[in-house]
């Protein structure tokens, strides 16, 4: 194949001379991609607000599943904001641990992206405790 | 130099009103570019293993997907921090960190064209959405060398206008001298976007003195959380820090 493609430079750099590095996007390399127009979509917002307490037994409980469709496992990311009542945390990307007993993980399988919590010995959620999860469904393999 | 450049919304967006996170990119920051991404499979997770090489001379971003942490099982693939870790010749798998039963794993991982000693800000700051209002089927795409342009399958192309790519926004890369060290890195987007942390040298004491590794939200020592302001980062151990603020699709007010 001929040497064909496109490439833009990041600015003040001189497009003859650009590294990769230096390039804004070129068509030498690829990038991850999430597919726009997706039922369930494969980036959105889960949001679990406890209005009561909730207990979580020992083991894993899924929070949630959602069909990515892909049929295989895909590369993702999640990030959890975590409210408690009158405080206001900032967000952090998944997996996320609240002591050494309990974690809130994510993972893909070849049907769905699924978000989890795990517990040792069984964890207590108090009410009004709120949780927004960002998630993120690329095509590209994650296995 | 005069205010030049490309850019390409996604599918629906008209270009001239895209918020940045509605573009598929704009030559005024760089999307973020694959360099190497495989499959490897650790057969005696207790040992040190090179899990791939690679030749850019310097350190760079990476990801590793595996199927461990809690209640992990081969049918899953997270998103793992230790034991995978890099320099500028080597993504290493460290069976010392590696504190589930031994035996054999299959990991996938991703090496980016990003040097984690890099500043970088994006110029501007688009961040109100355009309604989308293109009805045609107009866009943009490149697919991969080898690959028909026809295809259906999201992963032979480089970009393509019905798909997101990440877009990086910011990078922060600083040698914090002091343990202990905090750093609050402002991004201006009004949002809380992702963002990837990276620190240097912060496992002393084992064998990856040199190495660079992806930190969660699990870590006892390294801490880094993100609001609509400013990303928050710290670590007791002394050393190189990185941060990648990428622009997002959406708020979590959404």
């Amino acid at each position: 194949m001929g040497d064909y493609g496109i490439k833009a430079t990041l600015p003040g750099y001189d497009i003859s001379g650009a590294t990769v590095e230096q390039l804004a996007m070129t068509s030498e390399y690829a990038s991850p991609k999430i597919k726009i127009g997706q039922t369930p979509p494969h980036f959105g917002i889960y949001h679990k607000y406890f209005a009561t307490s909730e207990h979580y037994p020992d083991g894993e409980t899924i929070l949630t599943t959602i069909n990515h469709g892909l049929g295989y496992k895909p590369m993702h990311f999640v990030l959890l904001r975590q409210t408690y009542p009158g405080v206001s945390t900032d967000a952090r990307p998944l997996p996320s641990q609240a002591g050494k007993s309990f974690q809130i993980y994510s993972y893909a399988t070849t049907s769905d992206l699924v978000i989890a919590v795990s517990s040792a010995g069984g964890t207590d959620i108090p009410e009004f405790v709120d949780w927004k999860f960002k998630y993120y469904i690329f095509v590209d393999n994650g296995a | 130099m005069g205010d030049w450049g490309a850019k390409v919304s996604i599918k629906g967006i008209p270009v001239e009103t895209a918020a940045d996170h509605q573009l598929l990119f704009n030559s005024s920051w760089p999307l973020l570019k694959i360099h190497k991404q495989g499959s490897a499979t650790i057969t005696d997770t207790t040992k040190d293993v090179v899990i791939t090489t690679h030749d850019l001379g310097y350190e760079p971003m990476f990801l590793v997907y595996a199927p461990i942490g809690a209640n992990a099982t081969s049918s899953q693939s997270r998103l793992i921090t230790v034991p995978a870790l890099i320099n500028d010749t080597d993504l290493m798998w460290f069976g010392d960190y590696y504190s589930e039963p031994a035996g054999s794993i299959d990991v996938y991982y991703y090496i980016f064209r990003y040097d984690m000693t890099t500043n970088f800000t994006s110029g501007t700051v688009g961040i109100t959405s355009a309604t989308a209002n293109v009805a045609d089927d107009y866009g943009f795409k490149i697919s991969k060398e080898g690959k028909d342009t026809s295809s259906t399958d999201g992963k032979d192309f480089v970009i393509h206008s019905s798909y997101r790519s990440p877009q990086i926004h910011k990078t922060f890369y600083k040698d914090q001298t002091s343990e202990g060290w905090s750093e609050e890195i402002l991004h201006g987007l009004t949002y809380e976007p992702y963002f990837l942390f990276y620190t240097k040298n912060n496992y002393a004491g084992r064998a990856t003195t040199g190495y660079w590794g992806l930190i969660d939200s699990r870590a006892q020592e390294q801490y880094g959380y993100i609001g609509e302001s400013a990303v928050r980062v710290g670590a007791i151990p002394k050393g190189e820090m990185f941060v990648c603020i990428f622009k997002d699709p959406f708020s979590l007010e959404e």
